[in-house]
């Protein structure tokens, strides 16, 4: 089989690319082993929100002009990250999200142990604060977990947010409401995951015809005068965003919905999102199979095989890997060595394994292997033996150079990186339509 | 100040301090226990847990070995949720010499252990996993026994008996009058409070820190500290406990211990200094899965979920390099008797298979020294839990494998949490299984204050995952149960014990294992922003002094037993 | 043998992806979900066989965790295998007539206009229902009079002809249901100057068999079919199969869950829409007329298991004039044998409303699917007539 472009992993930055060269014309596949990282992702796009002494971040694409050259921002330029930022919120848009973001500025995502985090592209359902006085006008926060979910513990994100000087003296209410005022029906209530507990909402309250007004009244009663009243997001993957506003109007409240432990609703929303927007785009959406490996020749990469179908090896003339991290499987390690698995590609990473990480998991600083990974070229093309693969990007965390965790910088190197491949091969494509 | 009195004082919460506390109070005296840290913290939690059958030391140490199978044959009674009577094989490996399995086989009958020996057809089917190149193999009694379940069921039978626990409470002085030892200085470590207990007798069973304590009274004993690591496996590789048939060496055996396998143990001499920072290196990792490899060779292809190391609380009593050959013998010094300063007992060497015989050899010193003639029970009265009448426990809402898992670690006691309710049923670790109720029940019976001590009662964390999905569903748990100052104290425990996992994971960082952590790297700090709340900078946000000593504890805190 | 642990369970990082998929634990609560039953509880059931949980019992095998893992744990299989272990299959005389499909077809066929008229009667169904618990709502799959193998005789000489063989592992349902699809197959390897043979004998690839429990006969059926496989590559080129569990089962079932060896040959194993792309690629393409319909496409579970999507998506869009949607790939809940017990029948519902919502929504001619029991499901369950790939393509050809 033939495609003009095989892309390799289906996450935001595989997605991104590959929605790009369907929308061009390009006959397109991507292969998905398995669920993206996007099922772990805050739904929330970051874009560059830390600096390396964990100050935050208001401005990042001036911000991005004094990295260093080996970052991907230094490779896809802040003009080109900008236009794959606004193509993505259109997608997203397309495909029913609306994404917005703070003006010019980076705000803050609360998180549901109470963190601020920078982001720039939100969902609406997720309320932004401001980055730098995020508790501008709450004096009282709400914080109600909904059924007894154990994946949200308001105690917890109480104590979270008040580590912030500007909520330190705010006042919270922390509340549940009950399985019983929902009219939950399941075996054990108490035991939901989060999406579990969204289906249960969809069949024993909200097919009711007063289902979100009982759910509204009893956020009401719970939040009382509120400024700010949390939820973790467990109330619906499609059409949640629209929900909270549908609730904000109910109960005169601003909401804000946080993303928890997986599965994150507010990811999988993105998730499914795209993918139903490149095949709405005619893209084919390959998933639960991986590429073993691929034919290399003068260079440039032919064909690669996969592991269900590896007497039919799959050609194209161009390629995007994004495969993402380590739990993805884009990066792989063994007791001596770090290494990309699917093609051998080069990758710059110490042997010791002692010096991969550090001794403290989690104090802002980042471990090394966060930004170990494929070294590329300018145009973000991998060397394999040393020799440059002409036909093939890469895209997303399988990039080296970057801290996304530390730098909250994930989101807008995925989205950058996967635009920017993309335009890179519809520019070498005679039958690319050039829309941009 | 707070003044406290009581007739006997143990210091150290090991297993052995634990069943000191426990025949104390079954024998009517007042006692209390100090442990600098949580229960089991020490060398009892940082063993391979292997229920000796005392085949080990058969050939090399008879006496030890007899001590082993006596023990071996009590605990099956008075312990029986605490252990897993899985049975040991001896195997030879083509590199070993098949004449020695003679020697250990008469070694073993002699000591009045079970020997029989094997065809490697016969072995492999009781054992699929074992080498399929083994020459022969001696099956043993050999079992397990969860150190951490042990010690925290003897506090249980104490404070059942009137016995009391003061966790967190470091011993940093002697209360010495008139050439007698007469209590303990103490200071609760989360708080700094200072606390005396005034008591007749002391018991030192503080393991290799005992030696600290022998100070405080200006007096010396030469501890001789080995450092022993080991490695978890992902899941029971083996089903029984496999040694090699040869003398003790590295790395040569393997334990099912739970849901997982252990590898162990390494043997390094090391300064006493260093004690309290003890890491396992990269090459015993590589000796450890060397040498684990042969035993079983699907361990090259499981995942490692962690490594952990310990240290042997020997007493010299030679010129021993290795520290192998040295007797776990056991010691008891009553100081009245041996350096003129009576009220104060020294209990040190022995293993934790002979924690019982120990405990009752304290008791019996301390007992005489208060003319307290009542017998020792606790090789016929079973521990909390080992009371052996579980099936019946009504819990019809609980699948099999949560019920199950809940009356392994708990025995009949599980029926204190196994109940009719979904709120107390729900599944907070979902590796190990571990509900609400369990957690609940471990925190108001079992004196776990945080998730640390918590994971020691009930497993949450220990698992695959690492705590990843569980930490912060129970420290929710926790602080709503406990009327924590708003879920502080349980935020700032997430981290610590997401710090107390890493340790463990760090050295075996690779393939699944990185993934898992990356993973659970990604949840935290990107998904959840924990790193935004706890900086690495301690002046960068306010801590409390509480605080900021378990922060500075935590530094030395190491890697726990399985 | 069948004790062997599938140790992939290894990898698993408890990410939860596999229970956002699970079409199952979606609808019915008592079903603990993918995670608890495979990987979390495999590690528990290795510890101590008593943990075993009953609840696996709901599996369907639908194999949809695999599709979603990220780390390659095989969790379908490790519930397959746990349940063999474990006794967790429930064996009883309806377990055997819905599995043994070859025996029942055998002897249903000869009488099939009866059979046909009396497993629609309602008194017989109510009595299936009753005795067996075989839902009586479902309408039982008919029989033919005359099943593919008979038919085929009279092709047989048309098809030496050819230079070019294939073999065609017709499967249980073509021959004795509805030789139909395997007509479309004939029809459409010849025009592309392909002959087609039968195995001499053929046994029920082992899917219905092993879905409930009877790995030995699976086991006894895939050592038949290998040796049959053997002997006819000798003289053609490969071995098709037209219903996705069949081609999985042969490819993928046979060495990880029946433990039958099959790797010298396995490339050339295929699922017929793979065949018919790679033919397409090499520039044998039949001369096509235009259908010009709007279908609907149906992607079954495991064919999405096998990778197979796109080689079908491949064959839709070469046929000219055809409009196709594609549908979320979702499951339509019958899941072969499953849908028919009683106990089940609501969860399959449940299953495959999603899907049937979607149908009813999009205004399509037909539905088009590659699986026969996917086809059941959705005809009883939408206003619309479900064709093969193949039937569009064969009806191109004219």
């Amino acid at each position: 089989m033939n495609y003009d472009v095989i892309v390799i992993g289906g996450g935001l930055a595989g997605l991104t690319g590959a929605i790009r060269c369907a929308e061009a014309g390009l006959k397109t596949v991507v292969i998905s082993a398995g669920e993206s990282a996007l099922a772990f992702a805050s739904g929330a796009i970051d874009v560059f929100g830390i600096e390396q002494d964990n100050s935050f971040v208001e401005c990042p694409f001036a911000a991005i002009r004094h990295l260093p050259s080996t970052h991907p921002y230094q490779k896809v330029g802040a003009a080109s990250l900008q236009q794959g930022l606004t193509f993505f919120t259109e997608q997203m848009a397309a495909a029913g999200i609306q994404l917005s973001n703070f003006g010019q500025q980076n705000h803050g995502r609360l998180t549901a142990l109470g963190a601020i985090r920078p982001a720039w592209l939100s969902q609406e359902g997720a309320d932004s604060l401001p980055l730098l006085a995020p508790a501008e006008g709450i004096r009282r926060v709400a914080i109600i977990n909904i059924a007894g979910f154990r994946d949200f513990q308001p105690a917890l994100m109480a104590a979270g947010m008040k580590r912030h000087p500007g909520f330190s003296e705010a006042e919270f209410i922390l509340a549940d409401i009950k399985t019983a005022t929902l009219n939950i029906n399941t075996r054990n209530a108490y035991e939901l995951r989060s999406l579990e507990l969204a289906r249960t909402l969809k069949r024993d309250l909200f097919s009711q015809p007063n289902g979100i007004n009982i759910l509204s009244s009893a956020l009401q009663k719970a939040a009382g005068n509120a400024d700010l009243v949390v939820i973790p997001s467990v109330l619906a993957v499609e059409g949640g965003n629209e929900l909270i506003r549908q609730l904000e109007t109910l109960t005169g409240l601003r909401i804000c919905e946080v993303a928890t432990l997986p599965p994150s609703l507010p990811g999988m929303r993105m998730a499914s999102a795209l993918k139903q927007r490149f095949r709405q785009l005619g893209g084919m959406f390959l998933e639960g199979d991986q590429v073993l490996c691929g034919c290399f020749a003068e260079n440039r990469l032919s064909s690669v095989k996969t592991r269900l179908n590896p007497d039919m090896p799959i050609s194209a003339s161009h390629f995007i890997l994004a495969t993402g991290s380590f739990f993805s499987q884009g990066l792989a390690s063994d007791r001596h060595h770090l290494s990309e698995p699917v093609f051998g590609l080069d990758v710059d990473a110490p042997d010791s394994r002692d010096q991969w990480s550090d001794h403290r998991f989690m104090d802002g600083k980042p471990h090394n292997l966060s930004h170990f990974g494929i070294n590329t070229s300018e145009q973000l093309n991998p060397y394999r033996n040393g020799q440059k693969i002409h036909n093939l990007y890469c895209a997303g965390a399988v990039l080296n150079g970057f801290n996304p965790v530390q730098e909250a910088s994930s989101g807008g190197v995925a989205i950058g990186t996967g635009w920017f491949a993309a335009n890179r091969i519809i520019a070498t494509m005679p039958q690319a339509e050039e829309t941009c | 100040m707070r003044q406290i009195e009581t007739d006997v004082v143990i210091i150290g919460g090991g297993a052995t301090g634990a069943g000191v506390l426990r025949d104390c109070a079954q024998r009517g005296m007042r006692a209390i226990l100090v442990e600098k840290d949580d229960i089991a913290n020490g060398t009892t939690g940082r063993n391979h847990g292997l229920l000796h059958s005392g085949a080990r030391y058969a050939v090399t140490d008879p006496h030890s070995a007899i001590e082993c199978i006596r023990e071996n044959q009590i605990l099956r009674k008075v312990a029986s949720h605490c252990i897993e009577e899985t049975g040991g094989l001896f195997i030879t490996l083509p590199e070993d010499e098949l004449s020695f399995q003679e020697t250990f086989i008469t070694a073993c009958t002699s000591a009045g252990i079970q020997a029989e020996a094997l065809t490697p057809a016969d072995a492999l089917r009781i054992e699929p996993n074992v080498n399929p190149g083994l020459l022969g193999a001696v099956r043993v009694p050999d079992g397990t026994v969860d150190p951490f379940r042990l010690t925290a069921a003897n506090i249980l039978d104490a404070e059942e008996y009137g016995g009391r626990l003061l966790s967190y409470t470091k011993v940093v002085g002697l209360i010495i009058n008139n050439g007698r030892v007469r209590g303990v200085h103490c200071i609760k470590v989360k708080t700094g409070e200072k606390v005396d207990i005034h008591a007749q007798q002391v018991v030192n069973a503080a393991g290799i820190w005992g030696q600290q304590i022998i100070e405080y009274a200006d007096l010396a004993i030469r501890m001789f500290p080995a450092k022993g690591s080991l490695l978890i496996v992902d899941y029971r590789i083996n089903g029984m406990v496999i040694n090699r048939c040869r003398k003790p060496s590295d790395a040569d055996i393997l334990v099912p211990g739970d849901t997982i396998s252990l590898i162990g143990t390494t043997s390094e001499k090391i300064p006493y200094r260093d004690i309290e920072n003890i890491r396992v290196t990269p090459d015993e990792v590589d000796v450890l899965l060397a040498e684990g490899e042969k035993l079983c060779p699907i361990m090259a292809r499981t995942r490692v979920l962690r490594a952990y190391c310990g240290v042997r609380p020997l007493i010299s009593l030679g010129d021993d390099p290795s520290g192998r050959n040295i007797s776990r013998g056991i010691v008891l010094l009553d100081h009245g008797e041996t350096d003129a300063l009576p009220g104060l007992i020294t209990i040190t060497g022995g293993k934790l298979m002979t924690y019982r015989l120990m405990a009752e050899m304290a008791t019996d010193a301390v007992a005489k020294n208060l003319g307290n003639s009542k017998p020792c029970v606790t090789a016929i009265r079973p521990l909390p839990g080992a009371n052996g009448k579980h099936s019946d426990i009504y819990a019809p809402q609980v699948s099999i494998p949560v019920s199950g898992s809940a009356k392994y670690r708990h025995g009949e006691r599980a029926a204190k949490f196994l109940a009719n309710d979904k709120k107390q049923n729900a599944v907070i670790c979902e590796c190990e299984m571990v509900t609400r109720g369990e957690i609940e029940y471990a925190v108001h019976n079992l004196n776990a204050r945080d998730l640390v001590d918590l994971r020691r009662r009930t497993r949450i964390g220990m698992g695959p995952c690492q705590g990843k999905m569980c930490a912060c569903r129970a420290a929710g748990i926790v602080s709503e149960i406990t009327h924590d100052d708003n879920g502080k104290q349980a935020l700032h425990s997430v981290g610590e014990f997401m710090q107390e996992r890493w340790k463990g994971v760090r050295p075996v960082l690779w393939g699944d294992a990185m993934r898992e952590a990356d993973l659970s790297y990604w949840l935290y700090n990107n998904l959840l922003g924990y790193s935004q709340l706890e900086p690495s900078d301690p002046d960068s946000h306010s801590v409390n002094p509480g605080e900021a000593a378990v922060l500075r504890g935590e530094e030395s805190k190491e890697e726990v037993a399985p | 043998m069948l004790n062997t642990i599938d140790t992939s369970f290894d990898s698993c990082i408890k990410c939860t992806v596999c229970t956002t998929r699970c079409p199952v634990a979606e609808v019915n609560p008592d079903y603990p979900g993918p995670k608890q039953a495979g990987p979390d509880g495999e590690r528990l059931r290795i510890k101590n066989p008593a943990l075993y949980d009953e609840a696996l019992q709901h599996c369907t095998n639908c194999k949809r965790c695999e599709v979603a893992c990220p780390s390659g744990v095989h969790v379908g299989t490790v519930i397959q295998l746990a349940k063999a272990r474990h006794g967790g299959f429930k064996k009883g005389p309806r377990e055997f007539i819905l599995s043994h499909t070859d025996m029942m077809g055998s002897l249903s066929t000869p009488a099939a206009p009866v059979v046909n008229i009396a497993t629609q009667l309602k008194p017989v169904k109510k009595l299936l229902d009753k005795v067996f618990g075989i839902d009586q709502r479902q309408t039982l799959p008919k029989y033919t009079h005359q099943t593919f193998r008979r038919w085929f005789q009279q092709q047989k000489a048309q098809q030496n002809r050819f230079d070019r063989k294939i073999s065609f592992f017709h499967g249980c349902f073509t021959n004795y249901n509805d030789p139909t699809v395997g007509k479309h197959l004939v029809a459409v390897l010849n025009a592309m100057n392909i002959g087609v043979t039968l195995l001499k004998k053929e046994k029920c690839c082992g899917v219905p068999l092993i879905a409930n429990g009877f790995f030995d006969k699976a086991r006894k059926n895939a050592e038949l079919n290998m040796g049959q496989f053997a002997d006819s590559l000798a003289d053609s080129e490969c071995v098709l199969a037209t219903e996705p569990s069949c081609a999985m089962t042969l490819r993928d079932e046979y060495p990880e869950v029946l433990h039958v060896d099959n790797h010298a040959i396995k490339e050339r194993i295929l699922f017929a829409s793979a065949f018919i792309t790679r033919e397409f690629a090499k520039g044998n393409k039949p001369d096509m007329t235009p259908v010009n319909l709007r279908v609907a496409y149906h992607s079954p579970c495991h064919l999405i298991k096998q990778g197979g999507v796109i080689h079908t998506m491949e064959l839709l869009n070469s046929i000219p004039g055809l409009e196709v949607i594609m549908l979320d790939q979702k499951c339509c809940g019958m899941s072969g044998t499953y849908g028919f017990k009683k106990e089940n029948y609501q969860t399959s519902q449940n299953i495959g409303q999603g899907v049937f919502d979607q149908i009813e929504a999009l205004n399509v001619d037909y539905v088009v699917t590659d699986c026969e029991s996917c086809k059941m499901q959705i005809e009883m369950n939408t206003a619309h007539k479900v064709l093969h790939p193949l039937t569009l393509m064969a009806q191109s050809l004219a």
